[in-house]
């Protein structure tokens, strides 16, 4: 650890600070024996969801990102401002607006309606998943370009005379040469879904036992009045998100 | 083995080299010289098939892998860099930090169909021969510059290229481990015979690498010679590079077969033209090169009177081991002596307190071609 620097210091009391806080929650959740109730079944249940949810919406925005972002980071477009503007719009909209275009879009628009009654978008799984990808794919397309402009164009040239064409090389050699950055950038994806709670509720429309993903069962739970059951849910919640970073870090290695 | 005919590269419209023609022979290393910018890196990068030129052709080993129409710039062949059997060394090196030693020179045959054992003895071969075994599974941000070097190296010449395109091998190298490199470079090149470009701006490598000098400079090939001798040296870059004073002047008169009177401000030099085979013509102008050595310096200003005496102030010295460096101004210009201890201390008293002259010996000067910014030459 060295030795105790200003630095160490506030960075112990910051620690400090967040185990005191979260542990609030879980002495809470724990010290009380736990009122057994179908809610808690259903907030396992959510959980579940969430995760499944935003591990196909990671899936789904890095696979389109990613080629999206190379071509952006490799083009002096004219426009390209305009053009990154309007693709970044859900990016900087709250998640319940950007919610209501797309529920506005699914029941209004003829196109729209079609794509809903085929696909099944509106208080449905895949609603859940197309909020997350609207809401997400603004930060994958921004983290992305940024992180592509940095490999250098010698790079990219070797590669060519190797006879690498140009998407081959993104996937053969430059992905897994900067794995952890796009670990980070998979885990920025994952947690803008994982903790959306506007935009799945609206599209979703929240239906016990179908579409309640984590962040909208802590509210519905919340409603209820049961402040153990809350700090129960919380505590899983945290667990949750927790393992997630630890086996990120560890992926990014 | 390599024609470049005609070869124009630009970017909207602007030129960055323009109409650049040579041949290299095979086996042949040819050094190309320039200052930054000049071009040397996108005519390297315009061979290998890395940018398209407005215009040109070029042939690689008697296959055109280049051609465009002069008038239309239609390209009428450009075929990829990867089918053009050559091997490219950015100056960066461009190591893939992810892979070890040996996955990075791998590459070099990721794309040819030969079976993987045959790939794995090619590999163990180079790596052997260049004394890269032991680093064989290190990550490159491990090594050494030099090390990296030879590593892109290993890996651009392990498919067996036909042609070699380094940039700048040495521009990351520091002093004292450059003799070094470029002996085992050398020898590599010897060994394999392959025929190799390399760009520097280090007139050092030209030495070291002598096989066929070319010089870049303002977007044109200024200088096309096999070997680096006086007699062939007529591109002011190169007499810069090689410690010469360059001077403008006019032709005033021609006093005996290439030997003239050139004018530099109010003072006459006596030149002469080793490397220029025509007739100058009287008030065209030309550069004068003389070297730093061999000179005498006077205290006084007793020049601009007679015939290779020029008036000069001191603006610096530098204090070396064995000799004493003076920048002097020859208004305009800035030139650079080199004086040999006991000389310097013997004016070394007065020089501080008056304006000099500079006596240049007739045999020491010589008339080289001024280049126009605009590319032509006057002379």
């Amino acid at each position: 650890m060295g030795e105790l620097t200003p630095l160490t210091i506030v960075a112990g009391f910051i620690i400090l600070f967040e185990l005191i806080i979260l542990g609030t929650v879980f002495y809470l959740a724990f010290s009380t024996p736990l009122p057994i109730t179908e809610l808690l079944q259903e907030i396992k249940e959510s959980a579940i969801l969430s995760v499944e949810t935003s591990l196909i919406t990671t899936t789904i925005v890095l696979m389109i990102s990613i080629p999206i972002a190379y071509w952006f980071s490799r083009q002096d477009l004219k426009g390209k401002q305009a053009l990154r503007a309007l693709l970044g719009i859900p990016y900087i909209l709250s998640p319940s607006a950007s919610g209501l275009i797309l529920l506005i879009f699914f029941v209004r628009n003829p196109f729209g309606k079609i794509l809903n009654e085929s696909l099944g978008i509106v208080n449905d799984f895949n609603g859940i998943v197309l909020a997350q990808c609207f809401l997400a794919f603004p930060i994958a397309l921004i983290y992305f370009t940024a992180l592509f402009k940095t490999i250098p164009q010698s790079l990219e040239e070797v590669a060519r005379t190797l006879g690498y064409g140009r998407v081959e090389a993104l996937y053969r050699i430059f992905l897994p040469s900067l794995k952890p950055q796009v670990v980070s950038g998979a885990l920025l994806v994952f947690a803008r879904a994982f903790g959306d709670f506007g935009a799945s509720l609206i599209l979703g429309g929240g239906i016990r036992g179908r579409t309640v993903t984590l962040p909208i069962a802590l509210y519905f739970v919340n409603q209820y009045g049961d402040i153990i059951l809350v700090a129960y849910a919380l505590s899983s919640y945290v667990l949750l998100a927790y393992l997630i970073l630890f086996l990120t870090s560890i992926l990014e290695r | 083995m390599l024609t470049v005919e005609g070869i124009t590269v630009g970017f909207n419209n602007v030129p960055i080299i323009e109409d650049i023609s040579f041949q290299v022979k095979k086996g042949e290393t040819a050094v190309l010289m320039g200052p930054n910018a000049s071009g040397k890196t996108t005519l390297i990068k315009a061979i290998a098939g890395l940018v398209t030129p407005l215009k040109g052709r070029i042939i690689i080993d008697g296959n055109i892998v280049f051609e465009a129409n002069g008038n239309s710039g239609r390209v009428i062949l450009n075929t990829p860099p990867h089918l053009r059997g050559i091997g490219y060394v950015p100056s960066d090196y461009a190591l893939f930090n992810h892979l070890t030693v040996r996955e990075n020179v791998m590459l070099g045959l990721a794309k040819k169909s030969i079976s993987s054992q045959e790939k794995e003895e090619k590999v163990k071969s180079v790596l052997e021969f260049m004394g890269l075994e032991k680093y064989s599974n290190m990550k490159p941000h491990a090594l050494s510059s030099g090390l990296k070097q030879k590593v892109a190296i290993a890996r651009a010449i392990v498919a067996e290229p036909k042609l070699l395109l380094l940039d700048e091998p040495f521009s990351s190298i520091d002093p004292a481990s450059k003799p070094a490199l470029r002996y085992e470079l050398k020898k590599l090149l010897n060994s394999y015979k392959i025929t190799t470009i390399m760009a520097t701006h280090d007139v050092e490598d030209a030495f070291w690498f002598q096989g066929r000098v070319l010089v870049l400079t303002g977007k044109r090939l200024t200088y096309d010679s096999p070997l680096l001798s006086i007699d062939t040296l007529n591109d002011e870059y190169l007499a810069k590079s090689l410690g010469f004073n360059v001077l403008e002047g006019r032709i005033v008169q021609n006093v005996a077969p290439g030997k003239y009177y050139v004018e530099i401000g109010s003072t006459m030099v006596l030149a002469r033209t080793s490397s220029i085979r025509k007739e100058l013509t009287n008030g065209s102008l030309v550069n004068i090169i003389f070297p730093s050595t061999g000179l005498k310096l006077i205290p006084g200003c007793e020049g601009n009177s007679r015939v290779n005496s020029l008036n000069a102030s001191l603006l610096d010295v530098i204090e070396r081991l064995d000799h004493v460096t003076l920048m002097l101004e020859v208004d305009p210009f800035k030139i650079k002596v080199d004086l040999p201890r006991g000389e310097w201390e013997n004016i070394r008293s007065e020089v501080f307190k008056t304006c000099l002259t500079l006596l240049l010996p007739e045999n020491k000067v010589s008339i080289i071609e001024k280049y126009e910014p605009n590319g032509e030459g006057n002379a």
